[in-house]
């Protein structure tokens, strides 16, 4: 179930909103639960068992841990730790990488004349990524002290299970909504600004990324049959870097929004990332929980920029390269992550990144480099593997004229607006992020835009939304 | 303002509640693609570990939220009305709301291209039926495309020349070949001289190409037809259009009715008629015949007891004992579907075919093998042969002819085995294959049949005959389809 889908907006959210609200307080946690067991298993079926069961075991090493430490056995702490991190990390690999690695060993196996051996492909549960990172950062987050162990494993469930969260984020650290995971009160202006967010998030999602996305789709299925023309390469690649932010962020705007409906402030997760002064910057704006989680996971733990520029160089290095890892199991998203790692090594060291609080200069000019960036970066993360990557790049760099059928057939009229009013986001102002702005800022304009939301935009979505997949046949089909 | 949080709150969960609420009070969606709506999965202990199970649930709740029409209606107007987009990439929208079906031009997209020369496949089906001492009418009339051209917007330029093409081919060889019949040069001259023949959002005929196509097809049926069973226009219709639903937007039409006053004095026997056809036969002979309550048909009236047979019903084999009896055979096929022409007119030819003879050739073998050439073909042990015919009357012939290859001996299937056939694969040595080839049979005594379209060589349609050994297929034999009756056995 996706938050735009039809059954998640006329009967799921209906009716867990409801439900929640009519619940006593002590229970309304219960029927959070039992909805995001509900939404989960709608999508993943028994894997909702595998997930428990791990974060039961994760649950169990954080009261091991926390016991450990205030016995004094240290050693033992360290080795639940341990164990945690071996069961969470393998069961991503295993899901998520052992097909990859399966692959390359084959390759490598027949590139020196040794047998093939073929690995059956193993089903990707969707969020894994997302909730194995949450579940990391409780147990290492109990180990630093900087959370107590939860007692009620309810704490936990609930935590890793939430759905407007569970399959793609924000990641959410447990001290972050420890007090609401205990009780759950939404209040008044908490629904209201929920409901606003959310509508803002479906309107970015259905109105926008939804209907550009056949434009990148058209582009990066003419690259690998050569028949991608330049400026269609550049059309696509400019449809795709909005298409995925609107998507994301909308994306995150609907799960913040649902979050606030029920009593829970998720962290943001965007804050105009296109607006962005340099590739530093750009990890301070985009996926800004992700970006967190890898600082104060791997690369403070790892040294940080606390030992030299080497270091700090190799630390980088290996944060981007997990980053890229991390959204995918294929060389072009370790590509892509060393390519954003390999910009902020050049920026670090020509001086380029600007330091918070300070001003940058010739701030047109860096924002548009900094996009061009990001979007030849794109391509990489788009493409379906390296042949398809390079055929792209190849189009993009080497001139060619025209504009290839496939593409010019899905510009229509209504994309091409679309796509014109999504890039005005490139030029809008970087200090402040539309969906916190638009649910809770004060002020007329607000307010009348608030209204415009909810009043004429929402329902236009969930119109596109309640018509998406209209595909009739010419004759009845008996 | 504490009420502004509540309003808030109000319309958001109205607005979501709104399809559940309005089903509970009793609204039901109608089906709005043209096909009956998902079916609810079985949900049980296993069926709720499949992940099918999940998509079919969501597949049968968005098919029945109500309101489903009307925000489908709602989005497509957006594009039409605020961006003059077509919602559906099938649909053109031409000049003053006139709409077209794209896929008009299939018959020149890769995947939907006949393979053999659609007019030659017009004329061997009208002269095959011919032959076999039947009265026919072929007609392929033309897309809206090429006859309400005016309105029409530029879709691909390139497809629409080959179409164009291929249409004037068909339309010219079916003028010019007994048993054929074109009505789009009357269309398009009361096209000019007095209005549309086409409705403005539909693929159909509107009453004027109506009544010019029914009045060819009563008289085919039997000469004055139309006249004695009172073929007339009738009173204004209105006519939800295909093409307007199609894009999510459904729109009415003006039309007048095409009706009959009367039932013939002496109607014509029972199944002496068939007609073969599509959607513009159905909008034309099956409409109400404006007699009485209005519920029988024009067919009902005017031709009562004969049959009507779909393309699709053609195909699956339930019209051969109706075409078998019939003396009359109509078959109408809208211009865009030559590929389907193609695939299903060798059913018309098989069933033509079965008490035909002709003059017998002699077989020659392209393989290497040897073969008397007075001889009937005996299939050798490997059970492939390839060969030519030769026919008694020449290698070409500025008229089509049919080579029937009788079947004179086939050996049973082994006991558990499917039953035993003989078949053929063109195998062209110059132009495409020949069109509606007979190639398969399994009946000894009856024959199959390749056609040799006019001006062809038939030693270039060189042959691969496969059978179980044993399998003796006789001389071929030639019949010019000259437009008489042919011989019979």
């Amino acid at each position: 179930m996706v938050f735009s889908a039809p059954t998640f907006l006329f009967v799921f959210l209906p009716a867990v909103l409801v439900a929640t609200w009519l619940a006593p307080t002590r229970l309304r946690r219960y029927v959070i639960l039992a909805a995001s067991a509900a939404f989960y298993f709608w999508g993943v079926q028994e894997f909702l068992f595998a997930v428990w069961a791990s974060t039961l075991v994760d649950w169990g090493i954080g009261l091991g841990i926390a016991r450990a430490r205030r016995d004094g056995r240290t050693g033992l702490a360290r080795a639940l730790l341990i164990g945690s991190l071996l069961q969470n990390l393998g069961l991503l690999a295993y899901y998520k990488y052992a097909g990859f690695a399966a692959d390359q060993l084959d390759r490598l196996s027949t590139f020196l004349d040794g047998p093939s051996h073929q690995v059956a492909a193993i089903a990707l549960p969707i969020g894994i990524s997302f909730f194995t990172f949450e579940k990391i950062s409780y147990v290492v987050d109990v180990w630093r002290g900087d959370v107590e162990a939860r007692r009620d494993p309810i704490d936990v469930l609930l935590f890793v299970s939430l759905f407007p969260r569970s399959i793609a984020g924000p990641i959410v650290r447990l001290r972050e909504i420890q007090d609401d995971l205990r009780r759950p009160t939404p209040t008044l202006d908490g629904v209201s600004e929920g409901a606003v967010r959310f509508a803002y998030g479906l309107a970015k999602k259905v109105l926008i990324a939804d209907q550009i996305a056949a434009i990148a789709d058209a582009s990066f299925a003419a690259a690998p049959a050569g028949t991608l023309t330049t400026s269609a390469a550049w059309i696509g690649a400019l449809a795709f870097s909005l298409q995925l932010y609107f998507d994301f962020s909308g994306y995150s705007d609907m799960a913040i929004g649902i979050g606030k409906m029920l009593g829970f402030t998720l962290p943001e997760n965007f804050r105009r990332p296109y607006s962005s002064v340099s590739i530093t910057d750009f990890w301070r704006r985009w996926h800004m929980t992700l970006s967190r989680w890898f600082r104060d996971y791997l690369y403070v733990p790892l040294g940080g920029n606390r030992h030299g520029s080497a270091a700090t160089y190799r630390n980088l290095i290996i944060v981007f390269t997990l980053t890229g890892l991390w959204h995918g199991a294929a060389w072009t998203f370790v590509l892509w992550g060393l390519y954003h790692g390999a910009w902020m090594l050049v920026e670090r060291r020509m001086g380029w990144r600007d330091v918070d609080g300070q001003r940058p200069h010739h701030l047109v000019w860096r924002r548009a480099v900094t996009f061009l960036i990001v979007l030849i970066g794109w391509v990489l993360f788009r493409a379906d593997s390296l042949d398809v990557a390079s055929s792209y790049y190849h189009a993009m760099f080497v001139p060619t004229g025209g504009l290839t059928p496939a593409v010019h057939a899905v510009l229509s009229n209504q994309a091409i607006t679309v796509l014109a009013l999504a890039s005005l986001i490139l030029v809008l102002p970087a200090a402040r992020a539309g969906g916190p702005w638009l649910s809770s800022a004060a002020g007329r304009v607000p307010a009348v835009l608030r209204v415009a939301a909810l009043g004429a935009v929402f329902p236009l979505t969930l119109a596109f939304t309640l018509s998406n997949g209209f595909s009739p046949f010419l004759y009845f089909q008996f | 303002m504490r009420h502004r949080p509540l309003l808030t709150i109000g319309w958001f969960l109205g607005l979501l509640c709104l399809p559940a609420v309005a089903w509970l009070l009793g609204v039901r969606q109608p089906d709005v693609e043209n096909r009956a709506k998902a079916a609810f999965p079985e949900l049980n202990r296993s069926s709720l570990q499949a992940k099918e199970t999940f998509a079919a649930l969501d597949a049968a709740i968005l098919d029945r939220l109500p309101g489903r029409d009307r925000a489908i209606t709602l989005r497509n107007r957006i594009a039409v009305d605020l961006f003059r987009d077509s919602p559906n990439p099938d649909v053109a929208i031409g000049d003053d709301g006139w709409l077209y079906f794209v896929p008009g031009l299939q018959s020149c997209v890769p995947g939907t291209q006949p393979a053999a020369d659609p007019a030659d496949a017009a004329e061997i089906v009208a002269r095959t039926l011919l032959a076999s001492g039947r009265r026919t009418m072929v007609i392929e009339p033309a897309d809206k495309l090429f006859t309400h051209a005016r309105d029409a917007p530029e879709i691909d330029a390139a497809r629409e020349r080959c179409a164009r093409h291929d249409q004037d081919a068909v339309e010219a060889r079916l003028r010019a070949s007994p048993g054929g019949v074109e009505i789009d040069s009357t269309l398009r001259r009361i096209e000019q001289d007095e209005g549309p023949t086409f409705l403005r959002s539909d693929s159909h005929w509107n009453w004027r190409g109506r009544l010019v196509f029914l009045r060819r097809l009563l008289n085919t049926a039997r000469p004055g037809l139309a006249d004695e069973a009172g073929l007339h226009v009738g009173g204004p219709i209105r006519q939800r259009g295909d093409l307007s639903a199609l894009q999510g937007i459904p729109r009415d039409d003006d039309d007048r009715a095409v009706v009959v006053r009367r039932t013939p004095r002496h109607p014509l026997p029972a199944g002496d008629v068939v007609v073969v056809g599509d959607s513009q036969v159905e909008r034309s002979l099956l409409a109400s015949a404006g007699v009485g309550d209005g519920s029988a048909s024009i067919r009902d009236v005017a031709l009562p007891g004969q049959e009507y047979c779909s393309w699709p019903a053609l195909q699956q084999s339930t019209c051969d004992d109706l075409i078998r009896k019939a003396r009359t055979v109509i078959v109408e096929s809208v211009g865009r579907n030559l590929l389907q022409f193609e695939q299903q007119c060798p059913r018309l030819v098989a069933l033509s075919i079965e008490d035909m003879r002709g003059r017998p050739g002699s077989w020659e073998r392209v393989d290497g093998g040897s073969q008397a050439p007075d001889a009937p073909l005996a299939l050798p042990a490997g059970g492939d042969v390839r060969v030519r015919a030769v026919p008694a009357d020449g290698d070409v012939r500025a008229t089509p002819r049919l080579l029937l290859f009788p079947l004179r001996a086939l050996p049973p299937a082994p006991a558990g085995q499917p039953p035993a056939k003989v078949t053929f694969v063109q195998q062209p040595q110059a132009g495409p294959p020949a069109p509606c080839a007979w190639t398969e049979q399994a009946v000894v005594g009856q024959s199959l049949a390749l056609p040799v379209p006019a001006g062809r060589r038939a030693s270039d349609l060189v042959v691969q005959l496969s059978g179980p050994p044993g399998t003796v297929v006789g001389r071929p034999e030639v019949v010019v389809l000259d437009g008489r009756r042919a011989a019979r056995r």
